[in-house]
């Protein structure tokens, strides 16, 4: 479970605040905004990116800051909007960078680091890719790619930043299923960003919204309230 | 006023246009030894041409006329003698000292150099080096001529200097092979100032004494000098044929490069100079004043068998004085060289300019 | 990606080619030896005869500190490419070898007796890499970004370029030279004796390099990946410089600074093996530098007669044009 309660969100200075919000595990759970509102601010915060301005976010019943990064590590993989790819580094062992908490001292995989790659190939149907140097790809293979890597990085919780964004519908409605399968059948906490709204509605997720009229996260029922938000 | 003008008309003159007959010698050249330097005398005139060694058409002219006739001559007038240079070079210096006229240097390149105490205690100004001399401190000392040595091939300066009425003379002494060549050159100091009679009694009795000093190589059991020193991946020693292999081959040493050809600096590895260490009594010239120096500096010289013993010489009494007072007197070098065909049994009290490194 | 057995190929070629052209350099030279001579001088040597004691004493020394410092020169090049990742970045780039050629500047064009007969040379370069090393590190902690880090080390050289030019200036032409001749580098102001210290450090550096490869593999996504990933960003770039500094200042002031090297071969070893395995690349860029120095001593060696080539000349003749090809690639 992330909880954050009385806390606020912000790089220098506060973009919004959250009364109390709490995000299980089993669920996928999607913030809302207009543009410029703090969706990426506050994702970086939760995965201990940046500090928050006020308050601090709970893991599991711990504060934020008293993890360590290679605790961290092991509980959060991040997706951000937009990844970058690496000359002459390869699909496969881009991949496997994913795997780096289970490695060995040099970075080599052993037979189950091996399976759960290939396993999310398959998955993300980017096994044709395999030995494509990831600054080959197309902005849409290599959105993919990422979050086949935090797929493999088998952390409890994931959070990515508009991970529909680069996608055509097909891989749109693709990556949704899968993250819906990930919280249910993986008992994963899913934290996403996205514009996708009329899309992401079809799915059973839990939705919040930043108000940027009240400055403030606030889980919504209704998809009126997000027509408000954006009408005005 | 007038004359000036003249005087500088024909200066120009002189550079820009390029005499097809100037290649000859002048006949009645009193120089023997020099090869860029020609001074002759007709009647009470004084003519005085300086040969560029790089470019045989430019030939500096300077004229000492006969006061008593009002001829001109295309090239540069001096109307008096000189009684304030300012000198560029060590050896200049070393040459009007030998000659008394320590006075007459108002401007020197850098005091940090200057040996003469004379010299030294008339305060002469600080120029800077001849790249790059400060025109205002020339004119501070009030300098009527200024003696330079074209190491870079031509002194910027001497445009300007010339339009304020500043004699530029170029001084290749130390393009001399020979040395007495390179010697003869105080007698252009000599003429400059007015003293020629008392430079040219001076380079006689130094001719006289280096002849007395010279022998031949002494054929049963020569000493071997190795001469130079490793400078980053390579020993530079002088050439066969360079003023420095001359002097020991007037001092009866064997040079270990006096088959080599050229005038300038060889450049051979290491190995090399390792390869010959069995052949070399003495070192000279390594370029520093102690044995700690030489090893810091290239730590392999350790290897060198000639390094360990007495056997190691360098310009060490006093570098400032071996740069200034060397040129004009190469009988002095030549007996410092001749004391050392005693071996390792060099007596270090009697060496002028020598010293062994510590 | 290559297949391994292409890569082990390859790796154990370069290292043939390495041992062979260390034993042709025993061989070669101004005075004549033989094979023999060479065998003698490793195995059962005896200082009173002549060619061994320049094989061991002359050629041995230049052989192994080319391979030294062409190893230690790729790898510290990769660590500031991946550092920085840019691969224009050299092992230069944060003006560790301005300590060194400051130190050397002072000794060579001041007369400050202190550098020349106290240290020497050598030691000089090392007190000037070791000061400039620990002013670096100490300002790398304070410092937020790459680009930060990046613009001190040029900054730092400029500001000892300027400093040495005035010392330039007041100079007599023979100290001109001698420092104008320690810039060009030199691979032979190294002594037999010196060998095994310099050895130990460079293995030291190796070792150090080779535990941080996971990190290093994981800082070509970038910082903030890295953070995620688990690791504490600024006790990596601390790592990675203080290697760096140790290879590099190690390097210069033995050699003076060779330049090129660092530059270019950890772009050939990244393009032929297209990897961004550190591992592999740390062991190729070891080899690949090794051969690239080793050949140019050789090709100096074997011109020696008709024409002076220092290494500096010789690296830049054939490191520049790559880097421009790289450029090049890079901007199409």
């Amino acid at each position: 479970m992330i909880s954050f309660r009385k806390g606020s969100i912000g790089f220098d200075k506060s973009l919004f605040s959250v009364e109390e919000i709490e995000f299980a595990r089993g669920g996928v759970h999607v913030l809302m905004g207009r543009n410029g509102i703090g969706k990426s601010a506050f994702l970086n915060t939760i995965s201990g990116m940046i500090n928050p301005i006020k308050g601090s976010p709970d893991f599991d019943g711990k504060a934020l800051y008293k993890y360590t990064n290679k605790e961290l590590s092991t509980k959060i993989a991040y997706v951000s909007s937009s990844p970058s790819g690496v000359p002459f580094l390869s699909v496969d062992a881009y991949l496997m960078l994913g795997r780096n908490q289970f490695t060995n001292l040099f970075g080599r995989g052993n037979a189950s680091d091996n399976k759960a790659v290939i396993e999310a190939k398959q998955i993300f149907e980017i096994e044709h890719l395999s030995s494509k140097f990831t600054n080959e790809l197309s902005s849409g293979e290599l959105h993919l790619c990422a979050i086949a890597k935090a797929y493999v990085q088998q952390t409890d919780y994931i959070l990515l930043d508009e991970p529909t964004s680069h996608l055509d519908y097909a891989n749109k409605i693709k990556v949704y299923q899968l993250l819906e399968k990930l919280a249910e059948t993986h008992n994963k906490g899913i934290i996403i960003s996205t514009h996708d709204l009329d899309l992401a509605f079809k799915f059973p997720f839990n939705f919040y919204l930043i108000d940027s009229k009240h400055q403030q996260l606030k889980p919504i029922k209704d998809f009126k309230e997000v027509e408000l938000e954006f009408k005005s | 006023m007038k004359v000036l003008y003249l005087a500088l008309l024909g200066l120009v003159y002189s550079c820009t246009n390029a005499p097809a007959e100037s290649n000859k010698k002048l006949v009645g050249n009193i120089c023997e030894y020099s090869q860029w330097l020609s001074i002759s005398e007709e009647g009470n005139q004084v003519l005085i041409e300086i040969q560029n060694p790089d470019d045989s058409s430019k030939i500096y002219r300077l004229h000492i006329p006969d006061f008593s006739s009002n001829e001109f001559s295309s090239s540069f007038d001096i109307d008096k003698p000189i009684s304030r240079m300012a000198c560029l070079s060590s050896t200049h210096i070393g040459m009007l000292s030998e000659l008394g006229l320590q006075s007459h240097i108002v401007a020197v390149s850098n005091l940090k150099y200057v040996y003469d105490p004379q010299v030294k205690k008339n305060k002469p100004i600080a120029l800077g080096e001849e790249q790059s001399v400060s025109v205002e401190k020339i004119l501070k000392s009030k300098a009527e001529v200024i003696v330079y040595s074209a190491f870079s091939s031509s002194f910027s300066k001497e445009k300007v200097l010339n339009k304020l009425g500043i004699l530029c003379i170029p001084n290749f002494d130390w393009r001399e092979l020979h040395p007495l060549g390179r010697a003869e050159w105080m007698l252009l100091f000599g003429y400059l100032t007015g003293h020629q009679e008392e430079a040219k009694i001076k380079f006689n009795e130094i001719k006289a004494h280096y002849s007395e000093i010279k022998t031949k190589i002494n054929g049963s059991n020569p000493i071997s000098i190795l001469s130079g020193n490793m400078t980053g991946d390579y020993w530079y020693a002088p050439a066969g044929n360079s003023y420095h292999a001359k002097l020991l081959e007037d001092a009866g040493l064997n040079y270990v490069f006096s088959e080599d050809p050229g005038t300038g600096s060889l450049a051979y590895s290491f190995e090399k100079i390792l390869g010959m260490s069995s052949e070399i009594d003495l070192w000279l010239n390594p370029g520093f004043e102690t044995k700690k120096e030489v090893l810091q500096a290239f730590p392999k010289s350790n290897l060198l068998p000639f390094i360990n013993q007495s056997s190691l010489f360098c310009y060490s009494h006093n570098a400032n004085k071996y740069w200034e007072r060397s040129a004009c007197r190469p009988d002095l070098i030549l007996a410092d060289y001749a004391e050392l065909k005693n071996g390792l049994n060099v007596d270090g009290d009697k060496l002028v300019f020598y010293k062994k490194v510590q | 990606m290559n297949s391994s057995r292409f890569n082990k190929f390859i790796l154990l070629l370069v290292s043939i080619s390495i041992i062979t052209l260390v034993i042709l350099g025993l061989r070669i030279g101004d005075i004549p030896t033989g094979f023999s001579d060479v065998y003698h001088a490793i195995f059962n040597y005896s200082e009173n005869n002549l060619s061994e004691l320049i094989i061991r004493e002359i050629r041995l020394p230049r052989l192994c500190i080319a391979v030294i410092s062409g190893a230690a020169l790729s790898i510290a090049g990769m660590l500031m490419q991946t550092l920085f990742q840019n691969p224009l970045a050299g092992p230069y780039v944060l003006g560790i070898n301005s300590g060194s050629s400051l130190t050397v500047a002072l000794g060579l064009l001041s007369g400050m007796q202190f550098f020349n007969s106290e240290l020497g040379l050598i030691g000089s370069a090392l007190l000037g890499a070791f000061i400039f090393g620990l002013f670096i590190l100490f300002t790398a902690s304070f410092i937020r970004n790459q680009i930060g880090l990046l613009l001190f080390g040029v900054m730092l050289g400029s500001f000892v370029a300027a400093i040495i030019t005035i010392l330039e200036a007041s100079s007599q032409a023979q100290s001109l030279k001698a420092f104008a001749l320690w810039s060009m580098g030199s691979l032979n102001g190294v002594s037999i004796e010196q060998l095994p210290l310099i050895s130990f450090v460079f293995i030291v550096g190796c070792i150090g390099t080779l535990l941080i490869v996971k990190p290093l593999n994981v800082l070509v996504l970038g910082e903030d990946e890295c953070r995620l990933m688990g690791y504490n960003l600024k006790s990596l770039r601390l790592a990675i410089i203080f290697i760096t500094a140790l290879f590099t200042g190690l390097i210069t002031a033995f050699c003076g600074p060779i330049a090129f090297v660092g530059l270019a071969v950890p772009n050939l070893t990244r393009m032929l093996f297209k990897t961004q395995n550190h591992l592999l690349l740390l062991l190729a860029n070891m080899l690949f530098g090794a051969f690239f120095i080793l050949s140019c001593d050789l090709i100096i060696q074997v011109l020696s007669d008709i024409i002076l080539i220092p290494i500096n000349a010789l690296t830049s003749l054939v490191g520049a044009p790559f880097v421009i090809y790289i450029l090049i690639r890079k901007l199409r």
